[in-house]
């Protein structure tokens, strides 16, 4: 007997059907065994729940939660139609005492095109300073962490699934010199594009990730030497300290001289932002990498 | 004009959203991996493909088009590397595979495949 379109959706709906069953190749023609019955009421308490409340709530359930999600979707496109036009100069947001010198002297200032990258590194550097020792701390906090058992197990199994693929291999060959180079890019550009440090030395941490995952960490030490994390982070940390702190203590306006804002949109402009980036890319990928690195056993 | 292409570019992302509906669908619907991996690989594949082809052709200019032909590239060789990796992780690690799945040796395939044609 045929059954109806319903019957069949109601038969897959309740699991007694799986569309799977097509797709995978079954074993002497067995079914597979079958895992839980019903998971996908497992939270409801079946033994104490008579047939017709079950049923009830079948057909309660979905209907409230389309209904719930119906309303959240009218809610959301309503805030979303409340919201100022996209350059509105009279909105909220666009109209305070600070956002209008920003945008008004920002360029000459900073000298940087990416007005972001002017915001977080020049007029609020300490925020994005106190941001990179957070990374830093949380990276020596783990450290300690993980480095306090003593008896590291060897498990080169997990390694050895991806180390032997030849697929994984080739394309890893092909993509990381263009993942470490866009970060790079990303990091150089972030004064006058969209961009930076965070997520350029995010970029680059996951290109030494994946160098080190299809290759071996030989290869990747070969590319940031494992040893010399703690002095790249450090230096960094060191520099930009000493650099802005320096910078502040002189009224926000010390080394103007060594590092000039230069001509808007050149790539040595900008004054302090770019070698700033730099030092935020490195604490950055270096942390990446390094919890990479812990967490897979190697020696950082 | 400018209609006409705004009516293709609208063919292009509603027919990516629904390839999406249909595998994200797919994704809860199963419970087994590989027939999740199966229906996650539409969206970035053919998902990613209708959707950034409507975002070509209601780009305002041409210099939008190499960078989204950029991001289709580097996805089509990315998640199907993804995929291949995560289902090589469920072959070496899940031990009740068997009962999931068979596994053919070289050429048995074929020749199951004449059996059933000369039965």
């Amino acid at each position: 007997m045929k059954k109806s379109f319903k019957d069949r959706l109601q038969a897959w709906d309740s699991g007694q059907f799986e569309l799977g069953d097509a797709l995978v190749r079954e074993t002497d023609g067995r079914r597979p065994p079958e895992k839980e019955e019903d998971v996908s009421w497992a939270h409801v308490p079946v033994g104490r729940v008579s047939q017709v409340e079950r049923r009830l709530f079948r057909v309660l359930y979905p209907v409230l939660a389309g209904l719930l999600a119906l309303v959240m979707i009218a809610f959301l496109l309503f805030v979303v139609e409340q919201l100022p036009a996209f350059g509105d100069a009279l909105s909220p947001a666009n109209s305070s005492e600070v956002i209008k010198r920003y945008i008004a002297s920002g360029l000459t200032e900073t000298g940087a095109v990416n007005i972001v990258a002017g915001i977080i590194l020049d007029y609020r550097a300490f925020d994005t300073l106190g941001e990179s020792h957070v990374l830093f701390t949380a990276a020596i906090v783990v450290f300690i962490l993980l480095l306090a058992e003593t008896e590291l197990p060897d498990k080169p199994s997990d390694r050895r699934i991806l180390m032997d693929d030849l697929i994984f291999k080739k394309t890893a060959f092909f993509l990381s010199p263009f993942i470490l180079l866009f970060g790079t890019y990303v990091i150089l550009n972030g004064h006058l594009g969209p961009g930076g440090g965070f997520s350029g030395g995010a970029l680059i941490g996951a290109g030494l990730i994946l160098v080190s995952m299809a290759f071996g960490p030989r290869v990747s030490g070969r590319i940031v030497a494992l040893k010399s994390y703690r002095r790249i982070v450090l230096v960094s940390l060191l520099f930009y300290s000493l650099a802005k702190g320096y910078s502040f203590f002189c009224g926000a306006n010390g080394l103007h001289t060594i590092f000039r804002p230069g001509t808007p949109g050149r790539i040595f402009s900008a004054g302090l932002i770019l070698p700033l980036n730099i030092a935020v890319g490195l604490v950055v990928a270096c942390t990446m990498f390094g919890f990479y690195s812990l967490f897979t056993r190697e020696s950082v | 004009m400018s209609v006409l292409r705004l009516v293709f570019a609208a063919v292009f992302l509603f027919s990516g959203l629904i390839v999406v509906l249909l595998s994200v669908t797919g994704v809860f619907r199963f419970r087994f991996v590989m027939n999740r991996m199966h229906c996650a690989a539409l969206i970035d594949s053919l998902g990613l493909f209708l959707i950034l082809t409507g975002l070509m052709i209601s780009a305002g200019s041409l210099s939008y088009i190499p960078k989204l032909l950029l991001i289709l590239v580097i996805q089509w060789i990315g998640s199907p590397i993804a995929s291949h990796m995560v289902g090589r992780l469920e072959v070496r690690t899940d031990d009740s595979i068997a009962s999931h799945m068979r596994f053919y040796a070289e050429g048995e395939v074929e020749r199951e495949e004449a059996d059933d044609g000369h039965h």
